[in-house]
């Protein structure tokens, strides 16, 4: 995946034969997660508990919604077109933030799964065929893409 | 995008806790954690607030070395729309009342 252009905020990426796929499988492994259940404020429990559930049922409208978006617009034969062996994916401003958004998102879901590890000490060897080895699949292919949109978005 | 969703206004007129809500007193903080990269909190900061990279950078470094930054004081309103705006980045942001 790369940057092709950018202009008024309209970013149109290539993505390389198996890239299209690779990024709805992303999608689709998110949609499986639980969303969280993020507070308000730490140190307000009045403002948290009053405010909690509405923005965490905000926010997950928001994950579905953008998922939904993406995965629409990778099938859609005018916005992701079959070019240059591979596809030519056209984001609006907006889509692509979804982009970093959902990326981000599922590799943090794919990170909790394996139980947060920090350091080396906390890498464990995951198994082939395991539901951990997927994760960890997971959590470096959406890194990856994570990196190639910010590198896109704000080069050096 | 879930980081520009327009939101109802929250009913502050009846609740106590909340009667100055109108006024800036309310500071959105960002928290460290060990999981979103650098470069993804300093893009965040700068596309919720509007800040150039180098504002961006010196929260972003804040929040990495000291464990937190306060972002913006605000009122509860704008407050709270910023929180859902980096809540939906992932990011771990709170409104908490200035003492």
């Amino acid at each position: 995946m790369r940057l092709l252009s950018r202009e008024h905020g309209t970013t149109v990426w290539h993505l390389r034969s198996g890239q299209r796929d690779l990024l709805l499988l992303l999608f689709e492994a998110a949609i499986t997660r639980p969303g969280r259940t993020p507070g308000l404020s730490r140190q307000s429990p009045g403002l948290d508990a009053r405010y909690r559930a509405d923005l965490a049922e905000r926010l997950e409208e928001g994950r579905a919604g953008n998922h939904r978006v993406l995965t629409g617009s990778l099938r859609d034969p005018v916005l992701c077109i079959a070019a240059d062996e591979g596809h030519r994916w056209t984001l609006d401003p907006d889509q692509t933030e979804m982009l970093l958004q959902s990326l981000n998102e599922i590799r943090i879901g794919a990170w909790e799964r394996l139980g947060c590890p920090v350091g080396e000490e906390d890498r464990v060897e995951a198994v082939p065929g395991t539901v951990e080895f997927l994760d960890h699949w997971i959590l470096e292919l959406s890194g990856r893409f994570l990196n190639v949109v910010l590198r896109g978005l704000d080069p050096e | 995008m879930a980081g520009t969703t327009e939101n109802p206004a929250p009913a502050i007129d009846t609740d106590p806790e909340a009667k100055t809500a109108k006024e800036p007193g309310y500071l959105v903080v960002c928290w460290d954690d060990p999981v979103n990269l650098m470069n993804y909190v300093t893009h965040v900061f700068q596309k919720v607030f509007g800040w150039d990279r180098a504002k961006a950078e010196r929260h972003m470094m804040e929040v990495h070395e000291k464990g937190k930054s306060v972002l913006v004081r605000e009122d509860f309103e704008r407050a709270e729309f910023h929180v859902h705006a980096l809540q939906g980045y992932s990011l771990n942001a709170t409104v908490e009342q200035d003492a």
